[in-house]
């Protein structure tokens, strides 16, 4: 039954490969994926500690956080904006959030898509005034169709300024978004949207893509693991990319499946287009005691910032 | 006999709140049967997937063949060669390992990753589908095949690069009988021709039948007990703390019984009437 070569020890050398391959790449998405799931964990252990945030009802925390979004783009002020950067770093540390770990992910975020996004909105050609750094000099200025080219080419104090306070936005508003997935279960805030009349059929798609994406996380990290356990140097790229689109094919059909499977037992169970949540708790004293303070803060910000 | 795998106080965890091995002592020899069982949850397969470079350990060391490693070593190539062509693994989620258009090119996939010439792995490729009875799939893609045959193809696919070291996770979960009594058969003969295998389960019927050495991983995620097969199988008291086994009640003419829940044991009759 069992073949001769099984029977015998290896004898055939693996070849040495012949170019570099592309294992970086799996093994970065490996890590990704990993580190995707890590996330998901982690932030499932913070929203169950016994913090400030933790404690109140999720529909709480998402009336704040819509607010002080709301907020943080209507005022202009890089104060002000310091100033709510501050409340959010207390209000983590009073919800037992690891501040440094929280806060490195936040910079990261906020750097790609507020600094070096807008950036370039810091010259002089965007943001007019006094120069600072000064990157090309002309001899004189051009015009072409609407286009003008100044004379010098700069960054200037009032556009960096503009950086400087559209990238705390970005921060802030991330600060936000942090605050509310780490101290609140994703099925809460689900509850908590419910509650507040968002349509079912978003929350239904909401809900169904992200057991997905988890589901799919894990069955890619899976594969990438099987794929090194058998797949160590060798390798082209023509390769690398018929196992990744058959991967991607085999997702998207397991995908379509899934929700297939998932309709009918929704259907099998009396769903007829209507979400039913089970009754959820009252706010409790602690709870309009936070929305209260909040309220005067955000009208006080909004009196002396405006 | 040398040893292929020894750890040493080896532990691991996923998130500060989440434990998944702690303590972890043990050596496999060259050549030997080991079965490692637990309930869900345990971390067996967290144990396999450090046994086989897919994670690292967060505490103490895992050793291949005497040499150490880490995370780093996997970027040395030679070693990284050496050691993913000896270890087969075949994951629990077959659909998660099988990733090529049908089930030939699953099979030829490894050995041509090594390098071998064509031939060669369409050679083996074929006697590997005889023996796993694979004959009518050949060029079916992995998805259109039963549980059973999938994990048939998953076998076979780590099988054609003839790797020293078999490690099964759960081999049994999802079978029908008799895709479970083939599996059996299928790994106590590879043991016979002199393949150290590792497997992770909690069917016990598969480590009355294969008569190995036992590690017995507890809920407090720590090895609990080893010994042979029988001595472990002999010890309700050790699976029932462990959750292999549970004592259900059972009503029949008016009389409730409690009966352990696994054939191989004796029938016992206890508890409440």
């Amino acid at each position: 039954m069992i073949p001769s070569f099984l029977k015998e020890k290896e004898t055939v050398s693996p070849a040495k490969p012949s170019s570099r391959r592309n294992f970086n790449f799996v093994d970065r998405t490996a890590k990704n994926m990993a580190a995707f799931l890590l996330t998901s964990m982690q932030q499932w252990n913070t929203s169950r500690r016994t913090g400030l945030l933790q404690g109140l009802d999720a529909r709480v925390k998402v009336i704040f956080v819509l607010a002080y979004v709301i907020l943080v783009s209507l005022t202009h002020k890089v104060e002000f904006q310091l100033i709510l950067s501050g409340l959010f770093f207390i209000l983590f540390l009073a919800s037992k959030i690891n501040p440094v770990r929280v806060y490195l992910k936040i910079a990261g975020l906020a750097f790609f898509f507020g600094f070096l996004v807008f950036l370039p909105a810091a010259l002089n050609l965007f943001s007019p005034g006094e120069i600072i750094f000064l990157f090309a000099q002309f001899e004189h200025e051009r015009k072409w169709l609407v286009y003008h080219i100044p004379k010098e080419i700069g960054i200037t104090r009032e556009g960096l300024n503009l950086v400087a306070r559209i990238s705390l936005k970005v921060f802030n508003s991330i600060s936000l978004t942090f605050l509310l997935t780490s101290t609140t279960g994703f099925e809460q805030v689900v509850k908590a949207l419910k509650m507040m009349k968002v349509p079912d059929i978003f929350l239904l798609t909401l809900t169904l893509s992200y057991q997905y994406i988890f589901i799919f996380s894990q069955t890619i990290l899976e594969t990438y693991q099987a794929l090194k356990m058998r797949w160590w140097e060798r390798g082209a790229r023509a390769e690398t990319n018929a196992i990744l689109s058959g991967r991607m094919g085999y997702l998207f059909r397991k995908s379509w499946e899934k929700y297939d499977q998932v309709y009918h037992s929704m259907v099998a169970r009396g769903y007829t287009g209507e979400i039913s949540l089970y009754h959820q708790d009252a706010l409790k004293m602690k709870d309009y005691l936070f929305l209260f303070i909040a309220a005067v803060f955000f009208a006080a910000c909004l009196f002396f910032f405006l | 006999m040398r040893a292929i795998f020894e750890l040493k106080n080896v532990g691991y965890q996923y998130t500060d709140t989440r434990k998944a091995l702690s303590n972890i002592n043990l050596s496999v020899p060259e050549g030997e049967i080991l079965s490692i069982v637990g309930s869900n949850g345990s971390g067996k397969s967290t144990l396999l997937h450090l046994m086989c470079g897919l994670i690292y350990p967060m505490e103490g060391s895992i050793a291949y063949k005497g040499i150490e490693f880490q995370e780093k070593s996997f970027k040395k190539a030679a070693f990284n060669r050496e050691f993913r062509s000896s270890i087969g693994f075949v994951f629990q989620n077959s659909d998660a390992q099988l990733f090529c258009p049908t089930v030939l090119d699953e099979l030829i996939f490894g050995p041509l990753q090594l390098g071998y010439p064509k031939n060669l792995a369409i050679e083996r490729a074929d006697e590997v589908v005889r023996m796993l009875h694979l004959e009518a799939y050949t060029d079916r893609p992995s998805y259109m095949l039963s549980s059973g045959e999938k994990k048939r193809v998953a076998i076979g696919a780590v099988l054609t690069t003839n790797p020293e070291v078999l490690i099964f996770d759960e081999p049994m979960s999802g079978l029908d009988p008799k895709t479970r009594s083939f599996i059996i058969d299928l790994i106590f003969e590879l043991s016979q021709v002199g393949k150290t295998i590792i497997v992770a389960t909690h069917h016990l019927d598969l480590v009355d039948y294969l008569k190995s050495r036992v590690v017995v991983l507890s809920e407090r995620h720590t090895i609990e007990k080893t010994g042979s097969s029988d001595e472990i199988l002999s010890d309700t008291d050790l699976l029932i703390n462990a959750n292999l086994i549970a004592e259900y009640s059972h009503r029949h003419n008016g009389t409730v019984h409690k009966h352990l829940s696994l054939g191989f044991l004796s029938h016992r009759h206890g508890g409440k009437s």
